[in-house]
């Protein structure tokens, strides 16, 4: 069994959140799989910086009114 | 199980010309010095099974990360790696060859046994069926690399940890905890929460903020007179009206004219009408006639005082000019008296210069007399020499007469006629002096007359000689002053409507400033229910889930790296402990146990060793116990029970680095017993290693001798 398969076995929880997991999961081996470390690093950044990016914009916006 | 067959190899490294390897043996020695090719040979056989998957920074070895295929030497290059294998089980033979046609790229090529070619993916679906593992899995159990035995032997437990990890073929979970972990997730939602909570803080204090000021506003509306039922919209326009009508009024009283000023219908609008009313009021101010004529008056009596200290300067001059004259004249004299006086003088200096000319025609014959009879001509001293008559002592009679008669009048005279002078000199001064006199008074006059006309002017009547002006002048300052009293009066009467109608703009941008703030903490307080603030919420959330769905897969990632350890270890733990003990052969250590488990703090993989009585061996172990332990682990995992990769063989490369003469002898002796199991390909530079190779391990062996190796041919290969 490779170590794809194994981590996601570990992985548990309530559907929504096990199917979430795993799709992440699915995503950082893939990228690994392809340029390695980094890649893992520039997935999830890329997966936080859509939320960082809106929580700033609407944040400025807000601000502003405020 | 498959096995190595034969190896060509052309170009790949220190290769330059074609060389053949025949694996004929169940043991193949590959001897030489340093720098001779042996490791280009076995890394030939990684190259032509895996190809780019050995290089580079995934390896973690960090000599690949650079890794070059072809020879430098070589151009243009011609790289190409050829394998023969034998499917033990079946007895399947076929050849893999590779030839290198980029950095990035190369072509596989795959013979089986019946002279059918796989190329291209036919070829890498049926060596990756041959094969089934990856690369890793083949550095954990074939090839022996000298990188995992360097990283062994560092006393650092992280290190350590790493090092077996990957000696186990567990790098991948490292690997991807490492990366997970460098995108710093918490750190981020940790940003996203802490600007949350302070927006929210914000909002507090914002709203605060606003009730303070909306209560310091209604205090001091309460101050200047506003009733609560006043403080809002119609309040405020109400005012504004008021403040229009007023204006307007004033405007009708003094008779002036309003500009176009509208009360708006929408509060909002009234700081701009109240900019324009304070715009009228500071006109009326200033335009209306009141105003205008103390403006008048203020200048006219600016005039008159100064007409008045002009008056009383000129003059104060012209009667002490006066004065000075008529004294002048008293001491003095008048002009004609003065000129009378110069006249007696030039002629009394006429008459004593007339007397001088005639003395002064006697004197030349005397002196030339006296010259003649004292000059030494021989003449009688007693005649007179012009008319020959006897002149007794006319010489003595002649000194005389110059010394005591001639020279005494001349100077007498040319005294006299020098005082005279003086005394006429003194007159004419005071003739002069007289007229500048004069002159100054008439001037003065003249001042008089014009500064007399200057007041006629002002107070618009003409001034006569008998009109005192410093009366007049002191006459109309008084009347002014009255004037002034009265206006001053009126122009306060109208500055205070004007000032009602100013408290009333007052009053309704107070209102205004109060709508103004109770709309923005409106804004404030719609801020927590808008749509937007929802949605940061929302997406604090998803962070969070993101940071826990991490966390969550880490876990995951940790208990099975943890699991797949712990098999490992059971399976070739025994294996590795014997291998450990014949090889170390340390006397205080009977048995070696490998316990693993999971470091809290980094979530990876934490190995202990522990002796017989359950202690831990890592402070004592020297680095040749390390090596030993490196080794052990190695061939543990290649020759155990459990052990399902398909290679049957295994691949040392100068494996005996920091080992003493009798750990070298051990390990042979281990490999004599892995050789049952598995090919053995060994390389080494160590000469005492190789002949205990040569002497103690009982299978038949092939020896290739790497003696040199030069840029223009590569290595020198000869097998023995």
């Amino acid at each position: 069994m490779s170590y794809k398969e194994a981590v996601e076995r570990k992985i548990t929880g309530e559907a929504n959140e096990l199917s979430r997991c795993r799709e992440l999961w699915r995503k950082i081996v893939n990228a690994y799989e392809h340029a390695g470390e980094d890649a893992i690093k520039s997935v999830l950044i890329e997966h936080s910086k859509g939320l960082t990016k809106e929580f700033d914009k609407l944040l400025n916006q807000l601000r502003k009114k405020l | 199980m498959i096995t190595l067959k034969g190896l060509k190899v052309k170009g790949f490294r220190a290769y330059m010309e074609g060389k053949e390897f025949a694996f004929d043996n169940p043991v193949i020695l590959l001897f030489g010095e340093n720098h001779r090719g042996k490791s280009s040979t076995l890394n030939a056989i990684e190259w032509c099974l895996f190809g780019n998957e050995c290089m580079g920074t995934r390896t973690g070895i960090r000599e690949r990360i650079d890794w070059e295929i072809p020879n430098r030497n070589m151009y243009p290059p011609n790289v190409s790696v050829e394998l023969e294998l034998e499917d033990k089980a079946t007895g399947d033979k076929l050849t893999i060859s590779r030839r290198w046609v980029s950095a990035r790229k190369d072509e596989l090529k795959v013979t089986l046994r019946d002279g059918q070619s796989l190329k291209g993916q036919e070829a890498k679906e049926k060596l990756a069926q041959l094969l089934k593992s990856s690369f890793r899995d083949f550095l954990t159990t074939v090839y022996q690399h000298q990188e995992a035995i360097r990283a062994v032997l560092t006393q650092e437990p992280r290190e350590r940890n790493d090092a077996i990890d990957r000696l186990l073929g567990l790098s991948d979970y490292r690997n991807v905890l490492t990366g997970m972990e460098a995108a710093r997730l918490s750190a981020e939602q940790k940003k996203i929460g802490d600007n949350f909570d302070s927006f929210t803080g914000e909002i507090e204090v914002a709203l605060r903020t606003r009730d303070h000021d909306l209560k310091d506003k209604r205090d001091t509306a309460g101050q200047k007179g506003l009733r609560e039922d006043q403080l809002n919209e119609v309040g405020a326009l109400k005012i504004g009206k008021e403040a229009k009508g007023q204006l307007n009024q004033f405007a009708s009283e003094v008779g002036l004219s309003l500009v176009d000023l509208q009360v708006p219908e929408q509060w909002k609008k009234l700081p701009q009408f109240q900019e324009v009313a304070n715009g009228e009021i500071k006109r009326f101010r200033s335009e209306m006639p009141d105003v205008k004529k103390q403006r008048d008056l203020f200048d006219l009596r600016s005039k008159i005082t100064e007409l008045t200290q002009k008056y009383k300067q000129k003059r104060q001059y012209r009667d002490s000019t006066g004065a000075k004259f008529e004294d002048f004249v008293r001491q003095k004299g008048d002009h004609k008296s003065i000129g009378d006086k110069i006249k007696e003088m030039q002629n009394r200096i006429d008459s004593k210069e007339k007397e001088l000319r005639e003395v002064n025609a006697k004197a030349p014959l005397v002196r030339d007399a006296i010259e003649y009879l004292t000059s030494g001509i021989r003449i009688s001293e007693n005649r007179c020499p012009v008319c020959g008559n006897e002149a007794p002592d006319l010489l003595e009679h002649l000194k005389r007469e110059w010394e005591q008669e001639i020279e005494n009048q001349v100077r007498e005279i040319q005294k006299q006629i020098k005082n005279l002078k003086i005394q006429l000199k003194q007159f004419e001064g005071l003739d002069e002096e007289y007229c500048k006199l004069k002159e100054s008074f008439e001037s003065t006059n003249k001042e008089m007359e014009k500064i007399n006309k200057q007041i006629g002017e002002a107070l618009d009547r003409e001034i006569a000689d008998k009109d005192d002006p410093q009366v007049l002048l002191d006459n109309e300052l008084g009347r002014i002053e009255k004037e002034f009293k009265k206006l001053e009066q009126a122009v306060k009467s109208k500055q205070e409507t004007l000032d009602k109608v100013s408290i009333l703009l007052e009053q309704m941008l107070l209102i205004v400033d109060i709508l103004n703030l109770e709309e923005k903490k409106k804004v404030v307080e719609q801020i927590q229910q808008s749509l937007e603030y929802q949605r940061m919420e929302e997406l604090r959330d998803q962070m969070a889930i993101l940071v826990n769905d991490v966390d969550k897969i880490k876990g995951a990632i940790s208990e099975a790296s943890h699991e797949e350890a712990q098999q490992k270890v059971s399976s070739a733990g025994k294996v590795i402990d014997n291998y450990f003990r014949q090889i170390a052969h340390n006397p205080s250590v009977s048995k070696i146990e490998f316990w693993v488990s999971v470091d809290s703090r980094t979530a990876r993989n934490s190995y202990e060793f522990k002796d017989q009585n359950g202690k831990d061996l890592a402070p004592i172990l020297s680095q040749g116990d390390l090596n030993a332990m490196a080794l052990s682990i190695f061939l543990g995992m290649a020759c155990s029970k459990g052990a399902t990769q398909p290679f049957g063989f295994v691949i040392l490369d100068d494996p005996s680095q920091s080992l003493g003469s009798e750990h070298k002898e051990k390990l042979v002796e281990v490999l004599d017993d892995v050789v049952n199991e598995r090919m053995i390909i060994l390389a080494s530079m160590d000469k005492e290693l190789q002949d205990l190779a040569l002497s103690k391990i009982t299978k038949a062996k092939t020896k290739y001798i790497f003696s040199d190796w030069a840029p223009e041919r590569g290595p020198e290969v000869r097998k023995e």
